[in-house]
């Protein structure tokens, strides 16, 4: 697939840098990412179920979400939105209420590209490289791939 | 008094910054220094800048503005989002300084009863670059932390002085 994601995990730096591009414009990237209603359709893999319980996508505002998957688990996710500039820039906290006050930093930057496609960039910032190796571990680089596919389908709609 | 002098650590190679503080005061008070803003503007940063809160909003989901303005009148801004605050505990904020836009860097504070009205202030401040965390530990952020800490001593000297029969009278002086 030619917009695959490209994650990259500096080695004995708190940090997971990814790239992935898409065959939309950064607007319609971007509003995926900071509309509850569409963000709850596509984020994290497949067979699981969000729920959103507040998001709240300015800076300042606060957000949680629920995913459940089909062995009825419950996943909780919560942050605050540091820095939102629209279509350009998200940068929020984000915490696994899984794994309490391991908190990271997450920057989003939503770049147009010609042609109407786009590119988006992650930079996520952990407190410890233990935590970083904890979150790759637990497969979030298929988690992140599957959600990216998914919001794929979602824009061709 | 006993030595609380600040201890700051910038690992090599790692973009953090490290420290811890401790202080002859409960955890209650220095907790309450760092969440209410008529107490912060009092002891945070160097002496000799003014301390502007736009708002300040110390609790999960909260968030703050301020300016600190020199003697030179050189205001700088500085902005963050309270990620979580638990009472007497711990915090964790993210920390924006306006004359380095995006340059964020998330900062993880325990406050921890010692016993006999001690206590002890960790911090954990993470750095979205290598380059951010070597530029933040040279722009004199140690000798700032210190004269705020001082401060915050004094400050929590004051308070101790009006309000319990235990304190110090000559430590009650707030400065002016």
């Amino acid at each position: 697939m030619s917009n695959a994601l490209k994650l990259m995990a500096p080695e004995n730096m708190p940090y997971v840098d990814s790239v992935r591009e898409f065959d939309y414009p950064a607007a319609a990237v971007f509003r995926a990412h900071s509309d509850p209603g569409l963000f709850q359709q596509w984020i994290g893999p497949r067979q699981l179920t969000t729920r959103i319980d507040t998001f709240d996508c300015r800076p300042g505002g606060t957000y949680r979400f629920v995913q459940e998957g089909r062995d009825g688990r419950h996943h909780a996710f919560r942050g605050v939105f540091h820095t939102v500039r629209e279509n350009e820039f998200v940068l929020q906290t984000f915490e696994y209420e899984g794994y309490p006050d391991v908190v990271t930093l997450e920057f989003a930057t939503f770049q147009d590209l010609p042609d109407g496609r786009s590119r988006l960039t992650g930079r996520s910032v952990y407190p410890s490289i233990e935590a970083r190796a904890k979150f790759l571990a637990d497969g979030m680089e298929s988690g992140i791939a599957a959600g990216y596919e998914q919001l794929d389908e979602l824009l061709a709609t | 008094m006993m030595s609380n002098s600040l201890k700051l650590t910038v690992p090599e190679g790692q973009p953090f910054i490290d420290y811890q503080r401790e202080f002859d005061f409960p955890v209650a008070d220095v907790f309450r220094a760092h969440k209410e803003p008529d107490l912060i503007v009092q002891w945070l940063g160097p002496r000799g800048l003014k301390m502007d809160i736009d708002h300040y909003d110390f609790r999960t989901g909260g968030s703050y503005s301020y300016l600190h303005t020199g003697p030179d009148g050189v205001a700088y801004e500085f902005s963050g989002v309270f990620h979580t605050v638990r009472d007497n505990e711990f915090a964790i904020q993210t920390f924006e300084f306006g004359g380095y836009p995006d340059v964020v860097s998330l900062e993880f504070l325990t406050f921890e009863d010692l016993g006999g009205g001690r206590c002890r202030l960790t911090g954990h401040s993470v750095y979205p670059s290598q380059e951010a965390r070597d530029g933040m530990a040279q722009s004199g952020m140690e000798g700032g932390m210190t004269e705020g800490y001082e401060r915050l001593d004094e400050l929590l000297s004051g308070a101790a002085a009006g309000t319990s029969a235990t304190g110090q009278p000559e430590a009650g002086k707030v400065r002016a």
